[in-house]
């Protein structure tokens, strides 16, 4: 054997020689990753089954979201019911007790005309009965004087009561506000599921049933950022914009085009400036 | 002076009802949505129209623009009266041509003040 062959033959041996050396680094590492796979496949069955229950429960969620909004509305307009009730029968007792004022007002009146009537009935050799006339007239005038007094607290407790049906039915503007609030979390929860949807097609999971979509609205907008705020903070920005736009009327706006970028101020109201003579 | 209310909510129609009738006007006609008052603008005789922003079919920015679009109508002031407090939002509303804007929720005072403003400039 030439000593060429030789070395060739020795080199294919070192290279033999590492890659054992390699394979027997290589083998628990490779022996690790068996396990780890063994191990996470169940876990990703599981995942992908918990996937498809979640997926398969967000129809039923987002229908009984739906149900909170209309069955809020039915509430609201129960209470909005009962509101128009106390405030029609408050327009009654405001109207009773405007009569009932007059009235006292009268009494107070003919009193008097009775009065003037005696003492120029009886004349002067009366005077003892007619001093007693006139403090059983001025009693009764103390008499009405406290009813008017009590009269006049009844009036202030009544416009409570109309100021606090009118705060009530502010209130129940929550109701929209939170409509907004839930087509925004029912139209995030279409998404994910159309999302999820599509890749539990992927994962063809088997055994699993075909999942039911979400009914989905007709065409329509709603307002993520919906907030109950009754700072009036929002309403004063809407002002300011408005100011400063130079808007309020309907010729002035179709004049104006307005630049979408919020950040341009200082442009536009030099923009606004120039039509807002008015 | 006729009122047409636009909101696809039952309670805010109601709500806007009540304010206006508490501040002296009775001529009221409502809608559900943008295209429901666009019905009623060819049938009823209305003078001023306060509409929400977010409804289905037609929202209140598509009516305030199709409002605008239409000779017969054009001039009509619009308020709207919307959960949309962004100011870009305003902006939007502006840019299709709204008289003015309110942020809800609303009471009967900034309501009036709105639209004795819009009132005064027509």
């Amino acid at each position: 054997m030439e000593s060429k062959n030789l070395s060739g033959i020795l080199d294919k041996i070192n290279e033999l020689r590492a890659l054992f050396i390699f394979g027997q680094r290589v083998i628990p590492f490779l022996e690790e990753l068996f396990y780890f796979v063994n191990d996470i496949v169940p876990v990703l069955e599981e995942m992908n089954l918990s996937i498809y229950e979640s997926t398969r429960r967000m129809p039923k969620a987002s229908s009984q979201l739906k149900q909170v909004t209309e069955e809020t509305e039915v509430a609201t307009t129960e209470i909005l019911d009962s509101l128009d009730g106390v405030l029609s029968k408050l327009d009654g007792i405001d109207a009773h007790f405007d009569t009932a004022l007059s009235d006292l007002n009268n009494i107070e009146n003919l009193d008097d005309k009775i009065y003037d009537l005696m003492r120029s009935g009886l004349g002067a050799n009366n005077t003892a009965v007619l001093t007693e006339i006139n403090a059983l007239r001025e009693r009764k005038r103390s008499h009405l004087s406290a009813l008017r007094s009590n009269a006049s607290g009844l009036d202030e407790s009544l416009k409570e009561i109309r100021r606090s049906s009118n705060d009530i039915m502010i209130s129940l503007q929550v109701q929209d506000i939170t409509a907004q609030q839930i087509a925004s979390v029912n139209h995030l929860i279409q998404s994910i599921q159309e999302r999820l949807s599509s890749l539990i097609d992927r994962f063809k999971i088997s055994g699993a049933e075909l999942i039911e979509e979400i009914e989905r609205p007709g065409e329509t907008t709603f307002d993520p950022f919906a907030v109950y705020d009754r700072s009036g903070k929002r309403q004063r920005t809407a002002d300011e914009v408005i100011r400063n736009e130079g808007s309020g009327s309907v010729t002035r706006a179709s004049q104006t085009e307005v630049p979408t970028d919020p950040a341009a101020q200082d442009e536009i109201d030099r923009l606004f400036r120039k039509g807002n003579g008015t | 002076m006729k009122f047409l209310v636009v909101d696809d909510s039952q309670t805010m129609r109601r709500i806007v009802y009540n304010a206006l009738k508490g501040i002296g006007y009775d001529d009221i006609v409502e809608a559900e949505d943008g295209k429901d008052a666009v019905a009623k603008l060819y049938v009823e005789n209305v003078d001023f129209i306060i509409t929400d922003w977010n409804m289905p079919n037609m929202s209140g920015l598509e009516l305030t623009k199709s409002v605008r679009a239409t000779d017969q109508f054009s001039n009509l002031p619009i308020l709207m009266v919307t959960t949309r407090g962004m100011k870009e939002d305003v902006m939007e509303a502006l840019h299709a041509k709204v008289n003015n804007y309110i942020v809800k929720p609303f009471t009967p005072q900034v309501l009036k003040e709105k639209i004795d403003q819009i009132l005064k400039t027509l």
